[in-house]
């Protein structure tokens, strides 16, 4: 097993909507490819450097995950399916251990949208403060190893929107 | 005047050298924008003082960033 970090970018309208079956669908495709989930964090919804198919703003879920590196591939293709995230970026922790959980610059943590009194799901109030099991650091990966670039799928050339904040 | 003790080598004008940095994350988008110019552009070695090493994985980082969103690509408008 080895240790990935998985970033998902979710269109802003759906995370804030349809979180709960999001995040279902996501993490169940990972655990469908054997994958062990360790921390999940999501970064709450922030104005996108640029539009990704029509979308301009976009909410974040980065999860650290154990899997077999054989599976990644698959679990590639099932992601790029899914119509759950806009994009995803897989990568290998290179050091083998679960980063703390700990702002991103100016990118805070934040708690996962609720479902606002939703009609159709039943709110299963998602109270996840990450148990944080220590994931078991395997040997340190040497540099440059194999980094996993997300399929890609990049967008088609849009690029507006200056940076923000 | 000072004697100048120039000891070789003795500071690294790669500011990720001085700190010992062994990864840029891409996730960083702080540190990322203050690497870019105004245009989202990685600024030059030359204009930075990083080192071939460093400058790679801030590429690197930032392309990643790009494909996430979190960065935009050069040439946005303006
Ligand atoms: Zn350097």
């Amino acid at each position: 097993m080895t240790l990935y970090e998985c970033m998902f970018l979710v269109e802003a309208g759906r995370a804030s909507r349809h979180w709960e079956e999001t995040e279902k669908e996501l993490t169940g495709i990972l655990e469908k490819h054997g994958a062990e989930i360790r921390r999940q964090t999501f970064y709450g919804e922030r104005k996108l450097a640029y539009p990704v198919k029509k979308h301009r703003r976009g909410a974040y879920l980065l999860t650290y995950f154990e899997a077999d590196p054989a599976v990644i591939e698959e679990l590639r293709r099932d992601l790029t399916l899914s119509e759950a995230a806009l994009r995803y970026l897989i990568l290998k922790v290179e050091d083998g251990v679960v980063p703390e959980e700990r702002s991103l610059g100016t990118w805070e943590p934040t708690a996962r949208p609720q479902p606002a009194a939703a009609p159709e799901t039943a709110p299963e109030p998602e109270a996840k403060a990450a148990p944080e099991p220590e994931a078991a650091p395997e040997e340190a990966e040497a540099a440059g190893g194999g980094e996993a670039e997300a399929a890609a799928e990049a967008g088609p050339g849009e690029a507006d929107a200056k940076e923000e904040e | 005047m000072a004697p100048k003790s120039r000891k070789f080598k003795d500071r690294a004008r790669c500011r990720f050298c001085r700190e010992k940095v062994e990864r840029i994350d891409y996730k960083d988008v702080h540190l990322l924008q203050k690497l870019t110019t105004g245009q989202g552009k990685l600024f030059s070695r030359k204009r930075s003082g990083n080192c071939a090493r460093h400058q790679r994985m801030a590429k690197l980082a930032l392309k990643r960033a790009r494909f996430m969103a979190l960065m935009p690509y050069v040439g946005g408008q303006g």
